[in-house]
């Protein structure tokens, strides 16, 4: 189990000390924000691999974080000798007896204890020190010489790794690139063959060699006879065929699993996807492991999702650390939001101290959207779909543009109490307002509902009320500060009809056409309110 | 107190008891077994591998230990980022660096010095709170040292930690056959090398930090043998007398004395191990198969032919005791031998060992 991810000067994290949940992570954030760039550094610290092969022969310049490199080139341009930037990413794992020989010095830079782990370090090659020098005495690019570089992999005990420490267990879930083709990809083969103990492993191997040579001995030998008689080669030596023993041909490069009796390969994207994660997940229901799955939504239809979800659930046990990124509200409500884990600007945030009803109620509305929520910069809450359009358009009559310009989201409640809103926001640390309805309730009561809410309700977070006297809903609020000609001349509406009824009847249609119209409306005051409030850093 | 030395002697199975301790431990112990020669670390090895013990065992040599225990692991502690490229064996002793500097314990490149190693070993246990320590505690349940009289300087640091730390450990050896050193230029503890060591040993029973124990039986040297080499050693030494356990007969077993003459005749007639001092003494014999004493150590052969130097002979002719590097060497030259020892000697002065004499010569 993975206690601590510690990245230095790797891509989007200039130096990142993550502590992950130990048992479920969900990694949201928005495009490039770092969730895969995690799972990334978490597979090259733990495997000394990245996409199935050494890290030495894929390093790549844009490795390095942008801003050190800016930073060195910088610093040499004005005449100073920085040290050349580094890349180090170290992962503390549980202490626990299988862990015992990679225990050592638990941070390369800054150490406060011992604890096992494994650590990889990217830096200059001592022995290309001088033609490195020269590079950057005269770069030509403002890219770092990668092939001054060496790799470095090791334990904390900082006894250099051939191969990822056996008790380590990792398994990466790609469900984007699940390799079609030949057999089976690299992660795939390591999975199946973590499920075979080694004298399994050892029988299969000897049976296929068996009959390797059972194939040869009783049907090559015809072949080689015929062959025998026919011309000889040039030096007088003849041709004869025998099987391949090479590792090319071993039998677990022969075998390719079957899912309902469909080759993997030739199986659906999707089911590839739940194959390997329940395979991955199931291997040594009881030994120590993290299993990393990256967007399981794609390639999934919303009902086979829920069906992934649910045995990702069941598989997981205490011991089994589950890393997934994702892009799905549904996702994240289904897993539950205290496991969410905000990947923002080479930052990893917990939110944890959500209560626990509180991520209760959002697994029960897992339609809800709360990774717009999370990743929105500021936000507003509205009644319903009609409130929303309402809200865009009085936004763009003051502010000439659409408030997701300014990075705010405006949410319908959609049954959404104001209560976990702000609990959300809260934790998320979001400037909002909620705009509800008075239904008719005087002053003191609507007070009382906000007093209710204590603070969470601050000089950042607001809860307005449409004006006590000036209807119940959002529509003769409208009409109360806009002449009822105008309203009709909006909505296009002929003199004989009663404009309020006909509103409240056609809320959204009501909206579209106000929405749409050449003719601004006056914004009632809770929505001018609000406007200021959330347009003001 | 959970630290033991066995003080042994020459030909007691000390290497074997180590083995025998490996047999016996639960399929689910881990020992690990320590020692500095690279002869002795190979000869355990094989002879672990023979006897098939259920434990798990390591044998590591002893700048191995501290490298991967306590120096890899920790060096953060004290140099942050620094390189471990592999051990210097040829660096002299830095003088005039600092303790608390970089290059003491580094070259340029990135080796580690062993001449500071269990220097740097010793200030990393303290500067990591002694974690070394709780991590070869959840390593190991046993510890054993073999060959721990070869250990001085800050090796005597480390040892002290290691007696602090909750691992059992059993340290076996003869500081009576202490000629070699980990650590010969250093300074620290200057006054424990070689033999003295012993004294350090006995000042850590005084502290109630081990318990010595002296192994006083071999199976090995014929009873005027071990009583010949318990004589090298004063008896303020404080070291138990032999007991042989060597009833066997051949006919020629004791000290003898070899005429130089006489030497290639008996040569001829018993095929002893020629022991020097070393390759420049008895330049006039170089036909003959010589060993060191330092070679010689640790193994066993029935007849053991030697050419003493000045001080020897002195100790032959007129009963000067030697100091006590010599006495360590003539000892280990001496307890090779099963059955017999001679000295090429051809004045006795007050010796009183027989001279060996060929036969007469037969008429042809």
């Amino acid at each position: 189990m993975i206690e601590r991810v510690r990245i230095r000067g790797y891509r989007k994290f200039r130096d990142l000390d993550f502590r992950p949940h130990p048992e479920f992570n969900v990694l949201v954030g928005n495009n490039q924000s770092g969730k895969s760039t995690m799972l990334e550094a978490i597979t090259l610290a733990v495997t000394g691999r990245i996409n199935g092969r050494p890290a030495g022969e894929e390093l790549h310049p844009y490795w390095f974080n942008r801003d050190n490199v800016a930073a060195f080139f910088a610093a040499r341009a004005a005449g100073a000798n920085p040290v050349p930037p580094t890349i180090s990413i170290e992962v503390t794992l549980r202490p626990g007896p299988e862990f015992t020989e990679l225990v050592g010095a638990d941070d390369l830079l800054q150490p406060t204890g011992h604890a096992p782990g494994v650590r990889l370090i990217i830096k200059l090659n001592d022995e290309y020190k001088e033609e490195f020098e020269a590079y950057v005495t005269d770069p030509q690019t403002a890219l770092l010489p990668t092939d001054y570089y060496t790799v470095e992999w090791s334990s904390f005990q900082n006894v250099p790794l051939t191969q990822r420490p056996r008790a380590l267990r990792l398994a990466m879930i790609d469900s984007r690139t699940v390799r079609s083709g030949a057999g089976m990809d690299y992660h795939l083969r390591q999975v199946i063959g973590e499920h075979l103990t080694a004298e399994e492993q050892t029988t299969v191997s000897a049976a296929f060699q068996q009959v390797k040579e059972t194939l040869a001995a009783q049907h090559l030998t015809g072949v080689n006879t015929k062959l025998a008689s026919g011309d000889e080669l040039l030096d007088g030596g003849r041709v004869s065929l025998a099987m391949d023993h090479s590792s090319r041909t071993s039998w677990d490069n022969s075998v390719i699993p079957h899912v309902e009796d469909v080759p993997f390969v030739l199986a659906g994207q999707g089911q590839q996807a739940v194959a390997k994660t329940v395979l991955a997940m199931r291997r040594h229901t009881d030994a120590a492991g993290a299993v990393m799955i990256e967007e399981p939504e794609n390639h999934l239809s919303h009902s086979n999702l829920n069906v992934l979800l649910d045995r990702v659930e069941a598989l997981a046990h205490p011991e089994q650390q589950v890393f997934i990124t994702t892009h799905s509200s549904f996702v994240l409500n289904r897993l539950g939001l205290d496991r969410l884990r905000l990947v923002s600007d080479g930052t990893v945030q917990p939110f944890t101290a959500l209560p626990a009803d509180t991520v209760g109620y959002f697994r029960k509305l897992p339609g809800f959207d709360t990774l717009r929520l999370v990743l929105a910069d500021r936000l507003v809450l509205v009644e319903g779909p009609s409130d929303e359009l309402l809200f865009e358009r009085f936004y763009c009559d003051k502010y000439g543009h659409r408030p997701i310009v300014d990075g705010i989201d405006v949410f319908s409640m959609r049954g959404l109490s104001q209560k976990r809103f702000l609990q959300l926001a809260a934790l998320a640390g979001k400037r909002c307002v909620i705009l509800s309805d008075n239904d008719g309730r005087e002053q003191p009561d609507l007070d009382a509902v906000v007093a209710d809410l204590g603070d969470l309700i601050t000089d950042d977070r607001q809860l307005l009320f449409g004006t006590v006297g000036h209807g119940t809903t959002l529509e003769p609020q409208i009409l109360q500060v806009n002449p009822v000609d105008t309203v009709r001349t909006v909505l296009d509406r002929a003199p004989n009809v009663d404009i309020l009824k006909w509103m409240g009847n056609n809320k959204t249609e009501a909206a579209l056409r106000i929405a749409d119209s050449a003719t601004p409306l006056t914004a009632p005051s809770y929505f001018s309110k609000a406007m200021e409030f959330i347009h003001e850093r | 107190m959970s630290g033991e030395l066995v003080l042994a002697v020459a030909g007691s199975r000390k290497t074997q008891s180590i083995i025998d301790a490996c047999v016996a431990a639960p399929a689910n112990a881990r020992i690990l077994v320590v020692t500095y020669t690279v002869n002795n670390q190979l000869e355990l090895r094989r002879r672990l591998a023979a006897a098939c013990p259920a434990a798990t065992v390591d044998v590591v040599g002893w700048f191995t230990f501290l490298l991967h225990n306590i120096v890899r692991p920790y060096l953060p502690f004290m140099f942050p980022g620094q390189r471990v490229a592999g051990m210097d064996n040829e660096s002299a002793y830095q003088q005039y660096v600092g303790v608390e500097e970089r290059r003491r314990y580094f070259t340029s490149t990135g080796l580690a010095r062993r001449v500071h190693l269990a220097n740097l070993a010793t200030l990393l246990v303290h500067r990591a709170g002694e974690l070394p320590l709780r991590r070869l505690e959840q390593l190991y349940d046993r510890m054993f040292i073999d060959e721990v009289q070869d250990l001085g300087g800050y090796d005597l640091e480390v040892l002290q930690l290691l007696l602090g730390s909750a691992v059992p450990l059993t340290m076996v050896g003869d500081v009576r056959q202490a000629i070699l050193s980990t650590s010969p230029e250093e300074r620290k503890h200057k006054q424990f090398r070689n033999m003295r060591v012993w004294h350090w040993f006995q000042e850590q029973e005084r502290k109630d930090q081990l318990r010595i124990t002296q192994r006083r039986e071999t199976w090995r040297c014929h009873p005027d043998v071990a009583a010949f080499a318990d004589d090298l050693f004063a008896p303020t030494w404080g070291f138990e007398p032999t007991v042989s356990r060597n009833s066997l007969g051949t006919g020629h077993d004791g000290l003898f004395l070899i005429r130089t003459e006489d030497v290639d005749a008996y040569v001829e007639e018993f095929a002893p191990q020629p022991l020097r001092w070393d390759a420049r003494a008895a330049k006039a014999h170089d036909h003959l198969e010589f060993l060191t004493f330092g070679t010689a150590k640790g193994l066993t052969r029935q007849r053991v032919l030697i050419f003493p130097t000045e001080k020897m002979r002195k100790l032959l002719q007129k009963g000067e005791p030697l100091e006590p590097l010599t006495a360590a060497k003539l000892y280990v030259g001496v307890t090779r031998a099963e059955q017999s020892v001679a000295f090429v000697l051809d004045r006795p002065g007050q010796c009183a060992h027989p001279y060996w004499s060929p036969p007469e010569v037969r008429p042809s």
